[in-house]
């Protein structure tokens, strides 16, 4: 069950992250004959790592990239690239993970999930919001001006997780487009419908298997 | 007990081999070593029991399977598309080479495996990774125009993203590790696959063609 985060800066996560993965990779590579010396500044990268994961992250996620990090290390003094390679790839697996628990997180709070989904369908008309939201026009622009989202809440974070699953392969437009099309994966009806008939959790698994 | 009547041939060679991805998506799945495979099910594998990398020969292989799964139907659809287009280097030995339908008769087994309910598929990769088959060349549930089968690789596989198809550096180990190039990073699938691509619940042509030709054949013995 992931927690809800309260403050995120998920620009400076990411920055770290990147960071991070960087510092690491480089001093893993193979042929760098300064994987040793560099490692340095990958033990600096992740302590600004550490800095930055917001409250609610998995402990065991942190502390395990910390383990293998170490491990790195220690795989370079003794020579083994093959190990460094591969712990590499492993912290790579759990910053990824580690991002995606954090962006998924950060939805459950209804106004974050709300300027996910807006800033995720630029082009999604006042009278798109409201049929994907399942609230009127209205609201929208009430939401938009910064009322507080209570009604219609849980969907909106629902719709958030969706399109944050839906945007790393469709476009807004394409994504607009999702809802509303038919699969037989979804019994022939379209995400929208089974959505309405109290099928999300069908809806965030659909999606959440074309991200991969 | 196996359900082949003999098994396939065991086939070893390098195949170059492409995957698209969502974006920000790496093309191989592994996981910690210890913990549960969160990787969906797919023909020949079942969610939480491992890993299979699912590669085609071809991008254009590859591109239908994801026009297959998200049922684009017209050329709008696909124009909303954005994936990632990956090439792989595969070193494989032990893969299973039922790249034909009708080398799946030769052993005993029906060729709708190949193309049709998973849960069958997933049976027979069963029987496979009991016998020691480290994957298996069968034809594209997909694309049924196409020659080159799709390659599956049973168990994890790390990516070593390079800028070249075929690196100088030496694989480190060809059981875990394979060279990757990243094609394209924002690409989708070319509007031809919107009438060659067999979509879910429909007919595999390739299928049928080949059992026609082979009660022709039948008829003229």
């Amino acid at each position: 069950m992931l927690m809800t985060l309260p403050t995120i800066d998920d620009q400076a996560l990411r920055e770290s992250a990147q960071r991070f993965g960087e510092t690491l990779a480089a001093a893993v590579a193979p042929g760098d004959p300064d994987g040793e010396g560099s490692f340095g500044e990958v033990m600096d990268a992740i302590l600004d790592l550490t800095a930055v994961v917001p409250d609610g992250i998995q402990d065991t996620d942190l502390k395990h990239l910390l383990k293998l990090t170490v491990e790195a290390r220690d795989a370079i003094a003794a020579g083994d690239r093959v190990r460094a390679l591969e712990t590499n790839a492993y912290c790579r697996l759990l910053l990824r993970r580690i991002l995606e628990h954090s962006a998924i997180g950060a939805l459950d709070d209804p106004t974050t999930a709300f300027a996910a989904v807006e800033a995720t369908l630029p082009t999604a008309s006042t009278k798109d919001m409201a049929k994907l939201l399942g609230v009127s026009e209205k609201t929208i622009s009430t939401w938009r001006a910064g009322g507080t989202i209570e009604r219609g809440a849980a969907r909106v974070t629902t719709i958030a997780q969706i399109c944050h699953h839906l945007r790393s392969t469709f476009t807004g437009t394409g994504i607009l487009g999702w809802f509303d099309t038919s699969t037989r994966q979804l019994g022939k009806r379209t995400p929208l419908e089974a959505i309405s008939q109290g099928d999300a959790g069908d809806v965030v698994e659909f999606a959440s298997r074309i991200h991969g | 007990m196996a359900d082949w009547a003999r098994p396939p041939e065991r086939v070893a060679d390098t195949w170059v081999t492409y995957r698209q991805t969502p974006l920000g998506v790496p093309p191989l799945y592994y996981g910690l070593p210890g913990h549960p495979s969160g990787q969906p099910s797919g023909r020949w594998h079942r969610k939480g029991e491992g890993y299979a990398q699912y590669l085609a020969r071809s991008p254009v292989g590859a591109w239908a399977e994801l026009v297959r799964q998200l049922t684009l139907r017209t050329s709008e659809q696909i124009e909303t598309v954005h994936r990632r287009m990956w090439q792989v280097a595969v070193e494989a030995g032990d893969i299973a080479d039922l790249s034909t339908f009708a080398k799946y008769v030769e052993c005993g087994l029906d060729p709708e495996i190949a193309v049709g309910d998973h849960a069958r598929s997933q049976r027979l990769a069963d029987d496979l990774r009991a016998a020691g088959y480290r994957g298996v060349l069968s034809p594209s549930a997909a694309l049924p125009d196409i020659d080159a089968p799709n390659l599956t690789l049973f168990g994890p596989r790390i990516e070593i993203v390079v800028d070249a198809a075929v690196p100088s550096r030496r694989n480190p180990d060809p059981g875990l590790w394979c060279f990757a190039v990243l094609l394209a990073d924002r690409a989708g699938p070319p509007a031809d696959l919107l009438t060659r691509t067999r979509f879910l619940g429909a007919k595999h042509l390739g299928l049928e063609l080949w059992r026609s030709s082979e009660a022709d054949l039948d008829r003229g013995r």
